[in-house]
């Protein structure tokens, strides 16, 4: 009994929560980025809005916060759709210790207060105040973007090339490596040679023709400057994952029994897909939803065309007719949908044991009848040729 | 939803044009500052500005529900089928479908959804998750709250999701305090709504100890910075 008490007490009650509708908050500039100057110091002004009445708290953090004061009220009323302007000063020092980037934050976060029971969520959006501290010497600092990543087009590689260094470098040229899932180089790619003064960013380029399957890849980027190298790797995707419904179809489905629906689905994506599963939705004659059925969850292979049997249960009975199934594969985040016709038909008819059993009590039945008659007609006769007889 | 995404983004675009001027004021000050202050004259004076930041959530609401636990550790999760009457998860918004767990038939009364963040600014951004204390502080010792990103649109974070752990989604990440820093998700969220790669999900698990009681409360943070 006590540990049955006891049982009953191992509760929890988890409750992430906010408002039901949207909640949407901004901030502008999103960034302020500078390059370190001796004991700068200027003012910024900056705007928040949001979709909803907020009380809007402000503050300033990162390892800037002692260089950044923020001169406006750091609690703020915003009505929807309406910006409030909030404004900071940003006092440099007269040295940084560490080259680099060296980073600040001032952020506008929606005002919740905490409730019993509940997970309060909230949303912040912040600026950025960042200080570029020059290095000495020179020094790359690389951001890369794909664009076209898909089969069969030309992908567009895009090396950016920051000199965060105090000299300017005479030439930048950069190398890319493509590589397959199994580690295997695929091409690699070299981009044109630039000169980059200092502070300034240049984007090297290079294009690639890829005729490959749809898949996961990796880029390792490399910068040669002036005898010194910048590095770094990112895994891409080429295409995009796919799979589409072949066809569906449903064989007339005999009123009262579970009839089959058989889709088949191919992948298009040369690696596995995970947790695909098919709905297929019914309408009757007049277009209105009738049943549905889902699927198992299933995993999809590379490039495999497995065939998905949905079923619809007429067990209790469902007016004769057409209908119209709409199969729905749904995968990752998207889905393919195609359109089939069902029939329901009666049950035909045939000649089974039971129909056997009802001839053969009838046959019984008129065989009594006939032997009946037979007897009651020759008792009849006999007593018919008695009288004459006599 | 969508006129309210609208004005604000246009409100945001006016922040943002009248941000621009003010840069160009700012540009000519860090001239004079340059003389005054002393810069040594080997860095070009500038400073770059950029546009908002904005994000809309989209689901910011995920009930677990209540159950009994039976005295040893469960882990419940947005993204499974979950122990005892807690809700299982669900994937999408709850308002237009997708892929579910369990008893979840894909309405808000019977699952738990993960949160949909959509960017609406014009800057792609770098999404951050916190909460206010530990797992182990709100819930109890041994708890512990791990969060995981995960395309709500194809591509909307790329390969930029925090421990890719395949296409669109990202590994379980602990949750960290407001006090040990955020937890990224999604280290660069496109802002672009056409096509559609500006959502993706954040989904919740919770590591429960067997002898978690009663009701927690605390507070979750969704926030977002320009990634560039």
């Amino acid at each position: 009994m006590k540990k049955a008490v006891l049982l009953a007490a191992f509760f929890i009650f988890y409750y992430v929560f906010a408002t039901h509708s949207a909640s949407a908050l901004g901030i502008a500039p999103g960034r302020v980025e500078m390059n370190f100057m001796p004991g700068y110091e200027n003012e910024f002004t900056g705007y928040v809005s949001s979709s909803n009445q907020e009380d809007i708290e402000m503050y300033v953090d990162g390892e800037l916060k002692e260089y950044i004061t923020l001169l406006t009220p750091d609690r703020l009323t915003i009505y929807p759709d309406k910006q409030v302007a909030y404004s900071f000063r940003v006092k440099l020092p007269e040295t940084f210790e560490r080259p680099g980037r060296h980073v600040g934050y001032i952020w506008a976060m929606q005002h919740v207060e905490a409730q019993p029971g509940v997970a309060v969520a909230r949303v912040k959006v912040g600026t950025t105040v960042r200080v570029n501290v020059p290095y000495p010497g020179k020094y790359a600092e690389l951001t890369f973007t794909i664009k076209n990543p898909n089969v069969n087009d030309t992908i567009v590689f895009e090396i950016g090339v920051t000199n965060l260094g105090k000299e300017n470098i005479t030439q930048a040229k950069g190398e890319i490596e493509i590589l397959d899932q199994a580690n295997g180089t695929l091409v690699m790619l070299q981009t044109e040679g630039k000169p980059i003064e200092t502070t300034m960013t240049e984007t090297l380029q290079a294009t690639w023709f890829s005729d490959v399957a749809p898949g996961l890849y990796r880029a390792k980027v490399r910068v040669l400057y002036d005898g010194e190298t910048a590095g770094l790797e990112r895994e891409f995707n080429i295409g995009a994952p796919l799979i589409k419904i072949i066809n569906a179809s449903a064989e007339p489905i005999i009123n009262g029994t579970i009839g089959k629906m058989q889709t088949k689905i191919r992948s298009y994506w040369n690696d596995e897909i995970k947790d695909a599963y098919l709905e297929v939705f019914i309408k009757d004659m007049a277009g209105k939803p009738f049943a549905q059925h889902k699927s198992e969850n299933i995993n999809v292979g590379a490039f495999d065309a497995p065939v998905i049997t949905s079923f619809w249960d007429t067990s209790e009975g469902v007016p004769l007719g057409n209908y119209t199934g709409l199969a729905v594969l749904r995968y990752l985040d998207t889905n393919d949908t195609k359109e089939f016709g069902i029939a329901v038909i009666a049950k035909p008819f045939a000649f089974g044991s039971e129909w056997l059993l009802i001839i053969a009590v009838v046959a019984v039945i008129a065989g009594a009848a006939a032997i009946a008659f037979l007897v009651r007609r020759r008792k009849h006769k006999n007593k018919f040729a008695q009288k004459k007889l006599m | 939803m969508v006129n309210v995404s609208n004005n604000l983004i246009a409100t945001l675009l006016i922040a943002a044009i009248v941000i621009s001027g003010f840069g160009l004021v700012t540009i000519a000050n860090i001239g004079r500052i340059s003389v005054t202050g002393g810069a040594t004259g080997t860095g070009a004076a500038n400073v770059t500005i950029t546009g908002a930041v904005a994000i809309e959530l989209l689901k910011n609401f995920t009930h677990f529900n209540t159950s009994t636990l039976d005295g040893a550790g469960r882990i419940i999760s947005t993204q499974g089928d979950n122990y005892g009457t807690f809700e299982d998860g669900g994937e999408g918004n709850g308002t237009s479908g997708g892929d579910v767990y369990g008893s979840c038939v894909g309405t808000e009364a019977t699952c738990a959804f993960p949160f949909v963040v959509r960017n609406i600014g014009n800057v792609n951004a770098s999404i951050n998750v916190s909460s206010t204390n530990e797992a182990s502080t709100w819930i109890g010792a041994g708890a512990a709250t791990q969060v995981r990103g995960k395309n709500n649109e194809t591509n909307a974070c790329g390969a930029s999701f925090s421990g890719l752990a395949g296409f669109g989604e990202g590994s379980w990440a602990n949750l960290n305090s407001t006090a040990t820093g955020e937890t990224v998700v999604c280290s660069d969220l496109d802002f672009r709504d056409s096509p559609n790669q500006d959502e993706i999900r954040i989904h919740f698990q919770l590591t429960l100890p067997g002898d978690a009681v009663g009701a927690k409360q605390d507070v979750i943070t969704i926030g977002a910075i320009d990634s560039s």
